[in-house]
């Protein structure tokens, strides 16, 4: 007899399972979803905003693109750390293998790429306000 | 309780011991001949004190506590109907999501049981396998957390049912398991792996030797340096219980992604010194490899053991990356 299988993969509304137990990675994933739509109708703004000249709609999607894109900068720059500490910052490694191997492997820079996703977060929120107060306000 | 009843009986012991002594010198002393008669008498007389001593302190502790130990769940103290006072124990309802093979959907059946604080998801589920519902199906087997076969979902979270405090994770006294998502179910909470060990088997899990007498008749050990072991130790300690699959938001919305577990995999063997495949990175380097994973991080979060496929892939990306650099240079 076939086994009988119920595969329930594929489907984009399964990406609500993230949230019960990882929170950030269920909002990075649902920024990059949108993300994707919304990027296609900004891009029409703005080609309709270099023919009929649409500034204060092309600068209100600009802002927008850019807070849909803030989870991915803000977990490149992680990725960034991760493989720079090889998992040793902002990595979930084995704890007792953190333990050992941390006597051997000794890297300097860990401290940086420890603050290099904060410092990258910060740059990118101080551009959006500044966008905003230039273009808005 | 069960302290107090095994404590019992060295208490007799200790007294009865000195008295059996006495009693045996001083039959030597006033009748010679007699011991042989009165010994067995003397221990008769022991073993019905003891039995009777223990039982009052058994009858005793119930009076207080209002505990019967019919209900013994593995050495855990927990009842099945009368109060529950000990170890902080309180009734709690499980809410399992049953996949029904003859209705084709998940389905919450609702069952009320005793929980210490000792009692895990696996042992409530097993609980309930033996007095409540004998047709619930679930895939366990060692229950310390090594053999990776109870993976199942508790509030959302894909975690093993073996390490999974009940008290601990419910929340107003009810706990949810479900089946994981990130594989075919077959039944109840059973996930079918053939999918998942297809894909493992897929990337070559295995050291390889160019030298075929290397491979399989080897005559002396590969040496490594202990910094050559720490590059891929963590790596290899994966016990495939397919819990990042599940947690991968990429896995559950796209299943031809080889998905965290068999690359990470790759990278465990990609960096041993001992291994000489070539085109392990080549191999991965396509969308559905590597490239389909969009850095969640769930994966590791839920690994039980420490194995951070998401680190594994990044590191993969990166070496990927400088492939082709390389290469151009």
């Amino acid at each position: 007899m076939d086994k009988q299988t119920y595969d329930l993969r594929g489907s984009q509304s399964l990406l609500s399972r993230l949230f019960r137990f990882d929170t950030e990675a269920y909002l990075h994933m649902i920024f990059y979803r949108i993300l994707i739509w919304f990027s296609f109708i900004a891009a029409g703004i703005f080609i309709l905003d270099y023919f009929f000249k649409i500034n204060a709609l092309s600068h209100a999607f600009f802002l927008l693109v850019w807070i849909f894109f803030t989870p991915q900068v803000l977990e490149s720059a992680k990725g960034l750390s991760v493989i720079g500490t090889k998992g040793f910052v902002f990595g979930y490694l084995n704890k007792s293998y953190l333990t050992t191997a941390g006597k051997y492997e000794k890297q300097k820079m860990n401290s940086f790429y420890k603050v290099l996703p904060y410092i990258v977060f910060a740059l990118w929120i101080s551009g959006f306000v500044v966008l905003s107060f230039e273009w808005l306000i | 309780m069960r302290e107090s009843i095994k404590i019992a009986p060295l208490y007799i012991a200790m007294i009865g011991v000195p008295i059996l002594m006495f009693l045996f010198l001083l039959s030597y002393v006033f009748f010679p001949y007699a011991n042989t008669i009165l010994m067995p008498l003397i221990i008769a007389g022991l073993l019905v004190f003891g039995v009777s001593g223990a039982r009052e302190v058994y009858l005793q502790k119930q009076k207080e506590t209002g505990i019967k130990l019919n209900g013994n769940l593995y050495g855990k103290t927990v009842t099945h109907g009368g109060v529950i006072k000990e170890n902080g124990a309180k009734h709690v309802t499980v809410k399992i999501k049953r996949f029904n093979i003859v209705t084709r959907k998940i389905e919450p059946n609702i069952f009320k049981i005793g929980a210490d604080k000792f009692t895990t998801v696996l042992d409530a589920l097993i609980l309930i396998k033996e007095k409540k519902d004998k047709t619930l199906s679930m895939r366990y087997s060692c229950r310390m957390g090594i053999c990776g076969s109870c993976g199942m979902v508790v509030n959302g979270k894909p975690v093993l049912a073996c390490e999974t405090n009940v008290l601990k994770n419910a929340k107003n006294d009810e706990i949810e398991v479900a089946p994981m998502q990130g594989n075919p179910i077959l039944k109840d909470l059973v996930d079918d792996f053939d999918d998942f060990f297809e894909k493992h088997q897929s990337i070559n899990p295995y050291l390889y030797r160019k030298n075929k007498n290397e491979q399989y008749a080897a005559k002396e050990e590969f040496r490594q340096t202990q910094e050559e072991i720490e590059r891929f130790l963590p790596y290899s300690y994966c016990i495939m219980c397919g819990l990042c699959m599940d947690a991968c938001p990429i896995v559950n919305t796209n299943p031809s992604f080889i998905g965290p577990q068999a690359l990470s995999q790759v990278y465990r063997y990609k960096s041993d010194t001992r291994d000489q495949k070539e085109n392990r990175i080549e191999n991965v380097d396509v969308l559905e490899g590597i490239w389909s994973c969009e850095f969640a991080g769930a994966c590791s979060k839920v690994c039980p053991k420490g194995v951070d496929p998401a680190t594994a892939i990044q590191l993969l990306k990166s070496d990927a990356m400088k492939n082709i650099i390389k290469k151009d240079e």
